[in-house]
């Protein structure tokens, strides 16, 4: 691999670049982390941000202002991947093509590379990790209980930390050979069992969230063993617990879902029609978030 | 005035650590609406209604770089007009749920007002590069978070403003009790549309299969979410053990 990649040397006609410490790699990763996409803008989306981020090591870099008034142009330029999975490793490995006075490389890495980690970093990030330990923070925090939230902030803190860190350091050693590292194809098995991992769960999820139950009633009279006729009143909801409990939180669930991709509502109608279905239904007393207790009996 | 201005400035600090360090993920509602629970001294309130935007929420925080409501916003705003009403959570909570949703959607048109302004810095930003100005750089850079931190900032600063005067006391005199019960019933029911979003952008065609596993465990034999999830990382693993052994085997026989 090294030496078919020592020639790219020769595409720049400068003298030998200085070699990186431990300082201008740390400063770097620290400007990523604080303000990645503080300045992002429709134009560069997270052009600036990782420009800023490149700067301390361009200018131990490039010595003649020219050399690196280049460099930062050459980094000023349309960007946008994952800030959490799919950044630090595409700044690493800008960081270790520009060392290695492979300039052109670096930009064909970020271009190549910000696409599919902005699609496999979402997917992990929000779609996956955010979701669920999001609904599991909301849903004690909605029992009152005060770890839900701190459960969430925690569960960011520390783990995002560390994987940009990881990526930032690993990118930057392994360098150019990163891009043949991904393409064995082991991120795409990876992400896709991630997603089974999510759907499984999704399958739980939703019925434990989703509260959704009818309060209707009906009468029924029994004859008991004595003779005696008594009316009862039972409550629906439980005819259809016996069958297919939650069956009001799938169908609701099930009903959006088939708005969505289907008649390609926007998310913003199908948040009005729920809005105002369960508003009608909650007012009429049809329907309720769950069984009250009295009506349980 | 005081708590108005600690809130907005909360709402700023939210937004900036989701486009920086990410410590917290402090735009998501329910981290926002706690942080303002905690600020205005009702923890249990700003959980609350968080944890219900939240869940709305779920499948919004999907695409980078495209407008979603802004529930951050939507769950201090809410969270503080909800403070004022009296009778407790049961009384509190479909009100801030009621004021917070629709704000949340209101203010998702400040959004691109915000990612649009920046542009302005960026330009100038090119002639601190062509100077080879390193320090004007830098300037522009943090000084361009300013629309974002306004855009955030300033409409959590104006309601709470608001949520002291007589006009939010009044308008809780007049709710009825059926529209209570409805609200409730909507907190309820909005998580389906954050699930079905999340949806959209899962592989539901190839591994529909998936769900039922799930929410039999769920449903039937009432295994709790971790069990689940342990569930999942099981059935995840085999897949790539039999995928990677697909992969592995032709490579054998050459």
């Amino acid at each position: 691999m090294s030496d078919t990649e020592t020639p790219v040397t020769h595409e720049d006609s400068q003298p030998a670049l200085p070699e990186l410490t431990k300082r201008e790699l740390s400063r770097s990763f620290w400007r990523y982390f604080w303000s990645f996409q503080i300045s992002w803008n429709y134009e560069r989306m997270q052009g600036m941000g990782f420009a800023w981020a490149m700067e301390p090591v361009l200018r131990k870099l490039f010595s003649r202002k020219a050399d690196y008034i280049a460099a930062m142009k050459r980094h000023m330029v349309f960007f946008n991947t994952d800030a959490i999975i799919g950044g630090p490793l595409i700044l690493g490995s800008a960081i270790a093509m520009e060392e290695a006075g492979a300039p052109a490389s670096a930009e064909g890495m970020k271009v190549g590379l910000m696409g599919p980690m902005a699609g496999v970093g979402d997917t992990l990030t929000f779609a996956l990790y955010n979701s669920i330990i999001f609904t599991i923070g909301a849903s004690w925090a909605l029992q009152g209980k005060v770890i839900g939230p701190i459960f969430a902030g925690v569960m960011v803190l520390v783990p995002y930390f560390l994987v940009r860190r990881w990526q930032f350091y690993f990118a930057y050693r392994q360098g150019k050979q990163l891009a043949s590292t991904l393409a064995g194809g082991a991120l795409d098995r990876l992400s896709e069992s991630a997603t089974i991992l999510g759907l499984v769960v999704l399958g739980g999820f939703i019925p434990s969230i989703v509260h959704v139950v009818t309060v209707l009633t009906y009468k029924q009279t029994i004859i008991l063993t004595s003779g005696k006729h008594v009316t009862q009143t039972v409550p629906l909801q439980t005819q259809f617990n016996a069958v297919l409990p939650f069956v009001f939180a799938v169908l609701l669930t099930a009903g959006v879902y088939f708005t969505l991709t289907k008649l390609k509502w926007s998310p913003l109608v199908a948040i009005a029609c729920v809005f105002a279905i369960g508003l009608a239904l909650g007012w009429l007393g049809w329907f309720a978030p769950i069984l009250p207790v009295a009506a349980a009996h | 005035m005081f708590e108005a201005l600690l809130l907005g400035l909360l709402s700023a600090a939210c937004i900036y650590d989701v486009l920086g360090p990410t410590l917290l993920y402090a735009g998501r509602p329910l981290i926002a609406g706690s942080l303002a629970g905690l600020i205005i001294g009702h923890l249990t309130l700003g959980m609350a209604v968080g944890g219900t935007l939240e869940l709305t929420a779920l499948g919004v925080y999907t695409y980078g770089g495209a407008s979603t409501p802004d529930y951050q916003t939507g769950a201090i705003v809410g969270t503080a007009l909800a403070a004022h009403v009296v009778g407790g959570l049961i009384a509190q909570v479909p009100v801030g749920i009621a004021i917070g949703l629709p704000a949340a959607i209101l203010l998702t048109s400040l959004d691109p007002v915000a990612r649009t302004l920046t542009t302005l810095w960026i330009h100038r930003a090119d002639t601190y590069v062509d100077e080879g100005s390193s320090r004007g750089v830098t300037w522009m850079h943090w000084t361009a978070f300013i629309p974002w931190g306004l855009s955030r900032g300033i409409p959590a600063f104006l309601a709470t403003l608001a949520a002291g005067t007589s006009v939010v006391i009044n308008v809780e005199h007049a709710i009825p009790a059926g529209f209570t019960n409805g609200m409730t019933l909507v907190g309820g029911m909005l998580p389906a549309v954050g699930f079905a979003m999340l949806l959209t952008i899962m592989p539901v065609k190839r591994f529909w299969f998936m769900l039922p596993i799930g929410f039999v465990l769920f449903a039937y034999l009432s295994v709790p979410l971790v069990g689940i999830a342990l569930v999942g990382v099981g059935i995840a693993a085999i897949y790539m053990r039999l995928q990677s052994s697909n992969v592995e085997a032709p490579k054998l026989n050459v």
